[in-house]
């Protein structure tokens, strides 16, 4: 399945690129992103619609991540209560994120995902469902993330996020080569293998983990 | 298409996504559950909704994956969604 070229560009775009510039200009000499990356592959920069999958160790990740992929942007898909809080909320529809109920996913949500990466955009998942402060382990990695990129057809970016030790520490980022899972048969695989692939992602969650703590 | 027929290609789709060889034969009935029956979790109905579109050319609007508890809840969708086309 080919990808949208383009998505066009919204005025919330605009508006979004605003907050994300100011966010990218003062937050890059303070976090000042280091870079690991997996092998030379994992070097270029992914054009199109992808999906990146990262673990989830601080409540503003997304801010990080934006700095981390300054060169593009970036729509997160987040959970529903902290999209809904009062105060967040305009930032957070401004900025293109994508509010999902956890518990009782809606085929709405997903369609809304499914678009944005056929327009060919990118969208970071937190696939682990929740943050995860516990830096000796990467829980399971949920399945809908890989429905997600099949239907739109778009490769998964894995990429390991280590947690900072003080507010003012680098932000360390573990870059792995793109994941293409749409094997070219224009079937979709089942449910038993589409479970296989959230595991083989997770394992490579874990093997980025692994080169960013040696 | 009637009911039966609605069911009958239900089944097939169900059928190709069960993991478990057993299951792959098994009876579909309307009162079985897709969660406790099934054991789909909302990925895997995610995945059957999706499936159920394509084979029926029909569209699910504004659900959530827990407005169907049992086959006949889908059947019962499928069967408005195309009496609407």
């Amino acid at each position: 399945m080919k990808n949208k070229k383009s998505g066009g560009y919204s005025f919330l775009d605009f508006l979004y690129d605003i907050i994300r510039w100011f966010i990218i200009i003062t937050g890059l000499p303070i976090f000042r992103p280091k870079y690991i990356y997996e092998n030379e592959a994992a070097k270029k920069h992914v054009k199109g619609g992808a999906l990146l999958v990262s673990n989830h160790v601080h409540l503003v990740d997304p801010m990080y991540l934006m700095l981390g992929i300054w060169y593009r942007r970036n729509h997160f898909i987040i959970a529903e209560e902290v999209y809904n809080k009062k105060f967040l909320s305009i930032f957070l529809k401004i900025s293109g994120c994508l509010p999902v109920n956890r518990e009782n996913v809606s085929l709405d949500t997903f369609r809304n995902i499914v678009d944005r990466l056929k327009q060919g955009r990118m969208v970071t998942i937190f696939a682990e469902g929740h943050i995860n402060t516990d830096e000796s382990k990467i829980d399971a990695f949920k399945s809908g993330m890989v429905l997600m990129a099949l239907q739109s057809g778009v490769p998964i970016v894995p990429i390991y996020m280590k947690k900072k030790k003080h507010f003012y520490s680098r932000i360390v980022f573990v870059i792995g080569e793109k994941i293409d899972i749409d094997d070219g048969s224009g079937k979709r695989p089942g449910l038993a293998k589409i479970n296989k692939i959230a595991e083989q992602v997770h394992e490579r969650e874990l093997q980025l983990k692994e080169i960013g703590d040696s | 298409m009637n009911r039966q027929d609605i069911i009958a290609k239900l089944a097939e789709i169900l059928s190709e996504e069960q993991e478990d060889e057993s299951m792959k034969n098994r009876e579909y009935t309307e009162d079985m559950g897709l969660y406790t029956d099934l054991g789909l979790n909302s990925i895997g109905l995610l995945y059957t909704v999706i499936s159920v579109e394509e084979a029926f050319d029909i569209r699910f609007e504004n659900m959530k994956m827990t407005d169907f508890a049992t086959i006949g809840d889908v059947v019962n969708y499928v069967e408005k969604a195309l009496a609407a086309k």
